[in-house]
């Protein structure tokens, strides 16, 4: 048990330093919707081009991962507005 | 003269014309828009409609066993049928033995009430930890196999998909997010039966036809504080009776907790995509008794303290950086699990799971997997083919 507690506090370790090695400051309401799929998407799967579906598709798998991964209003929207328009 | 008379014969000619020119533009411009809006009306209601999903074919070789096995297509319907709703539907289908078995995945109506706030309504996920939430698809697991105590079999103790409504959203704060999804559902059931002695004591979810007075509830809480969101702890909670209305059981209750981790981030230094996903589980249920299954008679007791746990943690590293393009689509993946049983349960002992994984990516939503998980006198090799759609 010991030893469990002590990989996983080590594993914690190594990945803060790796978090803070590349973080970089900005705020969410200042991305782009790119970014913001690269950064989201990314979370639990690899990022979907857009070119993988239409503009209606896009519009209905937004809602869904809005819902599913409890993205905010305005991540939701950036990153539809990328996916329909490239912007 | 002549000059004159052939510019005045063109423009009385122009004049004569011009209406029909003009009247046959605006008769094509008008069936042209026609045309153009009603495909529109008939694609927008086509398309309020998409099918998605995915579809997997898997392999396991051991000592004892060579099969190519779980083959499963798993459609999900999504319907948008308002700007502030939509409907998903899954279903699961897959073989099992020479039978097509179809189970009903998930089905629920969610409703985008303000820009914080959706309201689920149900059979949906469990918000419980992030494993059967988000990762459990087939093309978004990084392994062939599901993480110990995961899944749906014997071992499994985790809530699977819940019953009820569900309240969920996402805010940010300053440059860091929080999301959160509380739920109100079904009781889940104890199971009792001593044909399974494994599963005595443990639970099933999702079900309509459970008997109580009170429901269950229960909730996950997630923090990203870093700005990129590629950090994630989620700490998850349910809550409930878990007995039926009979004598023995009816006072019986389950609690249960998890702890998850995320973290996922492209990094210079190692020329790739680092993802390190971890999960630890905790169900505290009543004590009960339980009818020994090694009594013929069936007359005979027993009871244990009835606190389990699992875990898993899980790195995979990407070289998405590197020049070569078969490097970018390659990933490896490995996994550490493990489950603690009940003190004094029947037919259960603790496990370490080791999982070594290689993933050949075809594009963002296809992958071939292979595998080989080590457990003690249960060591094997995975493949599996998954494509999402």
């Amino acid at each position: 048990m010991k030893r469990n507690i002590l990989i996983i506090v080590f594993a914690i370790i190594i990945t803060m330093g790796l978090v803070f090695a590349s973080c970089v400051s900005s705020k969410v309401t200042d991305k782009s919707g790119s970014q913001l799929w690269a950064q989201n998407c990314m979370r639990c799967h690899n990022s979907p081009p857009s070119s993988a579906f239409t503009n209606t598709q896009w519009n209905i798998i937004s809602s869904h991962m809005r819902q599913r991964a409890m993205l905010t209003e305005t991540e939701s929207k950036k990153i539809l507005e990328f996916l329909q328009t490239g912007d | 003269m002549k000059p004159k008379l052939i510019i005045i014969l063109f423009a009385i000619g122009g004049l004569i014309n011009s209406p029909q020119i003009y009247a046959q533009q605006y008769n094509q411009e008008l069936i042209d828009s026609l045309i153009k809006n009603s495909t529109q009306t008939q694609v927008a209601k086509a398309s309020k409609f998409l099918i998605s999903g995915f579809t997997t074919f898997n392999g396991k070789f051991s000592n004892n066993q060579s099969t190519f096995s779980d083959v499963g297509f798993t459609p999900i319907l999504l319907w948008k049928p308002h700007e502030k709703i939509l409907v998903e539907v899954e279903m699961e289908t897959a073989i099992m033995g020479n039978a097509t078995n179809i189970e009903l995945g998930y089905a629920d109506a969610s409703f985008f009430v303000n820009k914080y706030l959706t309201i689920r309504a149900g059979k949906f996920l469990a918000p419980f930890g992030i494993f059967q939430d988000r990762l459990h698809p087939s093309w978004i697991n990084k392994l062939p196999t599901v993480p110990l105590a995961n899944g749906e079999d014997e071992l499994a103790f985790g809530p699977v998909s819940e019953i009820g409504f569900d309240f969920r959203g996402g805010a940010q704060i300053g440059a860091s997010k929080i999301n959160y999804s509380f739920f109100v559902s079904n009781n889940a059931a104890l199971i009792t039966d001593p044909a399974i002695p494994s599963k005595q004591g443990t639970l099933s979810y999702g079900n309509v036809d459970v008997q109580s007075k009170k429901l269950s509830y229960g909730g996950r809480v997630g923090l990203l504080p870093i700005e990129n969101s590629s950090l994630e702890i989620g700490f998850s909670y349910r809550y409930g009776n878990v007995g039926d209305t009979s004598y023995n059981y009816k006072s019986v209750k389950a609690a249960m907790y998890a702890v998850d981790f995320s973290y996922i981030n492209p990094i210079d230094i190692i020329k790739g995509t680092l993802d390190i996903k971890a999960q630890w589980n905790k169900a505290n249920i009543d004590n009960a008794s339980y009818l020994d299954p090694g009594d013929p008679t069936g007359s005979t007791w027993y009871t244990f303290d009835n606190k389990r746990t699992s875990f898993f943690s899980q790195a995979a590293y990407r070289p998405t950086m590197s020049q070569s393009k078969f490097l970018k689509k390659t990933e490896l993946v490995f996994r550490y699990a493990g489950f603690n049983p009940p003190t004094g349960a029947k037919d259960l002992q603790e496990i370490r799971q080791y999982t070594y994984g290689i993933n050949y990516w075809f594009n963002w939503r296809t992958a071939f997997k292979a595998a080989y998980q080590s457990e003690k006198n249960n060591n094997a090799i995975f493949i599996q083919i998954a494509v999402g759609f």
